[in-house]
């Protein structure tokens, strides 16, 4: 709940025969399956859509930080094996870390555990950071995958926000 | 693709458009400030008042931002991903030593070659639906190379009265 997400998961299950399930995201955009193994998820709330039962879902905690970076200070950890359908705004492309990269803060859709993060600053300086409006972004260690999407849904909110008219 | 030793890729076209920039060591390209979306963490960033305080300044009325960013890979090749604001699609327009008139909003990234300046709109202009101010894109080097976003915005235009 305090993820952004509802308090509650629905579990939806075939009684005697098979069944079918339509599922449609919040917000206009790719959906991305992707197989859970032992290396674990880690999901940015609103992108998680569903999961098999042998997925567990639970609140992990990252720390303060992500406080600071405007995100949810939330986020879903997703451990066990099955397969997990992520949705985002936009595309969901995936990057590939070995070492070290950087990512805007709101691009996040979900990444593998075996990658840690940290709030940086996008320059050199403090100043510039912010006067560039790139502000703060993520810095991933570590190897394995990011999944990103294209678009950052509070940057499009505050973008068309503007424009709509007052009630 | 590579234009002019920028090589680029558009993905997710036409509704989400992503540009992938593929920068050779020390390469640099300007892009509209926080465009950026992810890259490699030995690109170097620098935030600039594009074109002098002048310029600077117009950009602001015209609604854009004040800042451009400068992204230089340091050393050896890296890769970029920018995704513009809005949804849509980008479109690269290679300049020849000729100039570009656009919508502020529709500048997404260029060569350090080219030169932005911001023009105010013609009044003859102003019955039209839009409201922004147009800014210049003028390419000093024959080399210049921008790559435009073409917006949602500008297929569905937002009123702004």
């Amino acid at each position: 709940m305090l993820a952004g997400e509802s308090l509650f998961l629905s579990t939806f299950r075939s009684g005697g025969g098979q069944g079918e399930v339509y599922l449609a995201p919040k917000l206009m955009g790719d959906i991305l399956p992707y197989q859970l193994t032992s290396t674990g998820l880690v999901v940015q709330s609103t992108s998680y859509l569903a999961s098999t039962p042998s997925v567990d879902v639970d609140l992990g905690f990252q720390g303060l930080k992500s406080f600071f970076s405007g995100e949810s200070i939330f986020w879903l950890n997703l451990s066990g094996s099955g397969l997990v359908l992520l949705s985002s705004f936009g595309a969901i492309y995936d990057v590939a870390v070995n070492g070290e990269y950087i990512v805007d803060t709101g691009d996040i859709v979900a990444f593998e555990k075996s990658l840690s993060f940290s709030i940086t600053k996008a320059g050199s300086s403090w100043l510039g950071a912010f006067l560039g409006s790139e502000g703060l972004v993520y810095r991933f260690k570590g190897q394995g995958q990011i999944f990103c999407q294209t678009h950052n849904p509070g940057a499009f909110g505050s973008l068309v926000g503007g424009q709509l008219p007052p009630k | 693709m590579i234009t002019n030793g920028l090589a680029y890729k558009i993905e997710h076209s036409p509704a989400y458009a992503l540009l992938r920039l593929q920068l050779a060591a020390n390469q640099t390209v300007l892009l509209e400030s926080s465009a950026m979306a992810a890259m490699d963490a030995w690109i170097k960033m620098k935030s600039k008042v594009k074109g002098g305080g002048m310029a600077g300044i117009g950009r602001m009325l015209s609604g854009e931002s004040l800042f451009v960013s400068e992204f230089t890979a340091a050393g050896k090749p890296r890769e970029l991903f920018i995704s513009p604001g809005t949804p849509g699609e980008v479109q690269h327009y290679l300049l020849k030593g000729d100039a570009l008139m656009m919508q502020s909003s529709g500048f997404v990234a260029s060569g350090p070659e080219v030169r932005l300046t911001v023009n105010f709109k013609d009044s003859r202009a102003s019955s039209a639906v839009s409201p922004y101010f147009y800014s210049g894109q003028r390419g000093t080097a024959i080399s210049g190379s921008v790559l435009l976003g073409r917006f949602w915005k500008s297929r569905f235009p937002v009123s702004t009265t």
